[in-house]
């Protein structure tokens, strides 16, 4: 007697190659009774629709078609039983493409994020609100710091990011929709005036660590800027009592309370901008960012 | 815009089960690359982000779990669809396929058929798997007879009918007398369950662990601590005569197993309340309307006997 084996599982079936694109041939060459036709309809060669007529009958391991001396196929028994076991499956694909179609239509949303600073100015507003008209889909906003910009892009936590940010830009999609000018601000002495009035003199430039260094000032008598963080220069904006007064903010244009602040006459002497750079990733599902971030750069452009 | 192909469907399924890309990537033996690859491609034809690609793993979007449901669905009909093709393929070929279960029976019926019935050895002959998915299988068409026990008429189930080969009173309990001390006249049964129980797994008698668990809890208010599960009688046998534990399982095991040859010692209970206990069976569908697998059956019962 031979040697008990142990029991192990079953070996699986065969039917690598039956493929949803193989089954659609296979019930196009039925209806029409003819691999040429059957490849037009499909838009595809009459060589590959024969293949995958092969394919399937290799995983069934039976003839699908036989060809009666006419032109004609006829199907085999296993055929006609086949084409009606399809009927089910069919539906179900059916169903599905509705589900994905009803979720494209109203279910997609663009998520718009940005660091702080950006967030605040006017430009990145309307930058706002025209994608919201042009996009037609639902907009939402997060604010995520600019150092975190790739890999939200990344994850898919954001789908579009407005500012520059410093990183590896190969992977996203990159276009400029303008820029926002920088001004000076000067802390207003505040009334009723210190006791000890004499004003300070510090100086403070908001650069954020992204780009290169600062340009060359054209003046050879210039003031001596010391750059600070955004974070810093927006919590000065919106608790000014913390700013010395006489201090002096050369940062990117955001509605300022006049009460504290005066902003100088001659604003930008190093030409200073904030970019509104729009990135995303090269190869989003979302097959609109190209031509909405085309068409934003365009009406930013203009305005 | 083209509907998600089936390898692209059950791609995303076990991504969403595992949560993990290296573990999809294992269990359809393809690399990893190969399984982003497909979730993009479909990310693509959908036109909306499935996943959120995190550094520790991948989390399905909103979106992506509406779809779960329905792609179920379609991967379940396809899987049924490639069962119910190889049967009418087997019914083309006159090919029935047979699993058996690790009983020392069936395997003497499998050899005695290589001498008997020349007819049935060209079926595909195989064994159950390690559970009791050989239920789902037969009604799924990927087989054809399953030859298997059950012990009590456990869970009715559902579209599958039996000829029974063989029934057997009560259970049978065996131990090697040179490893274990228990007086075989003055039988104490929760002192043989306290020490380490052989039993057969759920693919070689259905329902016997359900019923034993049961019958400890309700008896002793406690279940069974230390026992071994195994898939074939003879793993059963080698495991009690090396003195790994003790045997307790349905029927007649005795004489089934020949457990006197083996020199172990046995007794036996519940004889009198479970006059037909354990059942060895040949399971087919209801529906079953393809003369040859019903020939087939015959030709095994018939077998079972003369080999008795």
């Amino acid at each position: 007697m031979k040697p008990f084996p142990i029991p192990t599982e079953p070996s699986s079936t065969g039917g690598n190659h039956v493929d949803f694109r193989h089954l659609s041939a296979f019930r196009r060459v039925y209806r029409e009774r003819d691999f040429s036709k059957a490849a037009s309809e499909l838009r595809t060669s009459r060589k590959s629709i024969v293949r995958m007529i092969e394919n399937l009958e290799n995983s069934f391991r039976c003839r699908l078609f036989e060809s009666d001396g006419y032109r004609m196929l006829q199907p085999t028994p296993f055929a006609e039983r086949l084409f009606n076991d399809l009927k089910p499956i069919s539906q179900l694909q059916t169903d599905l493409e509705t589900k994905i179609s009803t979720i494209r239509e109203s279910d997609r949303v663009l998520q718009i994020a940005s660091s702080p600073a950006v967030f605040r100015t006017p430009s990145f507003c309307r930058l706002f609100r025209e994608m919201q008209s042009v996009s037609g889909v639902r907009t939402s906003y997060s604010s995520i710091p600019c150092e975190d910009a790739a890999k939200s892009l990344i994850s898919g936590r954001c789908d579009l990011y407005v500012g520059s940010w410093k990183g590896d830009p190969r992977r996203f999609t990159n276009c400029s929709s303008g820029s926002n000018p920088y001004h000076i601000l000067t802390r207003k002495p505040n009334n009723p005036p210190d006791r000890a009035t004499t004003l300070h003199s510090l100086a403070y430039l908001v650069w954020p660590n992204v780009k290169s260094p600062l340009p060359a000032s054209p003046k050879a008598s210039d003031t001596k800027w010391q750059t600070i963080e955004e974070n810093q220069w927006l919590r000065w904006m919106d608790h000014p009592d913390e700013c010395p007064e006489g201090t002096r903010i050369y940062a990117p244009q955001i509605p300022v309370d006049s009460t504290f602040w005066t902003i100088s006459p001659n604003s930008n002497p190093l030409g200073l901008s904030q970019s509104l750079r729009l990135s995303f990733l090269r190869q989003h599902p979302y097959e609109f960012l190209p031509s909405l971030t085309d068409s934003i750069q365009e009406k930013m452009m203009v305005g | 815009m083209m509907t998600p192909e089936i390898r692209e469907i059950q791609t995303f399924l076990l991504l969403a089960e595992t949560g993990s890309f290296s573990a999809t990537a294992k269990i359809l033996n393809i690399s990893q690359p190969a399984v982003s690859l497909q979730i993009a491609k479909m990310e693509q034809s959908v036109g909306f982000p499935l996943l959120h690609r995190n550094p520790d793993g991948a989390a399905i979007t909103a979106q992506g779990k509406a779809l779960i449901p329905l792609m179920e669905e379609i991967r379940n009909a396809h899987s049924n669809l490639l069962g119910r093709a190889a049967y009418w393929q087997r019914f083309q070929s006159k090919q029935v396929k047979i699993w058996i279960d690790g009983s020392i029976n069936a395997y003497r019926i499998r050899n005695r058929c290589d001498l008997d019935e020349p007819s049935l050895t060209k079926s595909e002959w195989d064994y159950l798997g390690s559970t009791s998915d050989w239920i789902e299988a037969l009604q799924n068409y990927e087989v054809d007879l399953v030859i298997a026990g059950s012990f009590l008429k456990s869970d009715t189930l559902h579209g599958i009918d039996q000829t029974i080969l063989q029934e057997e009173p009560g259970i049978t309990i065996a131990w090697n007398p040179e490893c274990f001390s228990l007086e075989k006249d003055s039988f104490d049964l929760p002192e043989a369950l306290a020490l380490s129980v052989i039993l057969p797994s759920p693919s070689l008698c259905l329902g016997f662990r359900k019923f034993l668990d049961s019958w400890c809890d309700s008896t002793y208010q406690a279940g069974l601590k230390n026992f071994i599960e195994c898939k074939s009688e003879l793993d059963a046998l080698n495991a009690c005569k090396f003195g790994l534990g003790v045997i307790v399982f349905p029927g007649d095991a005795e004489k089934r197993m020949g457990l006197s040859q083996a020199g172990l010692t046995f007794s036996k209970g519940f004889i009198a309340p479970l006059p037909k206990a354990y059942a060895q069976q040949i399971h087919y569908r209801s529906t079953e309307k393809n003369p040859k697998i019903i020939a087939a059956m015959h030709s095994l019962a018939r077998v079972f006997e003369h080999s008795k």
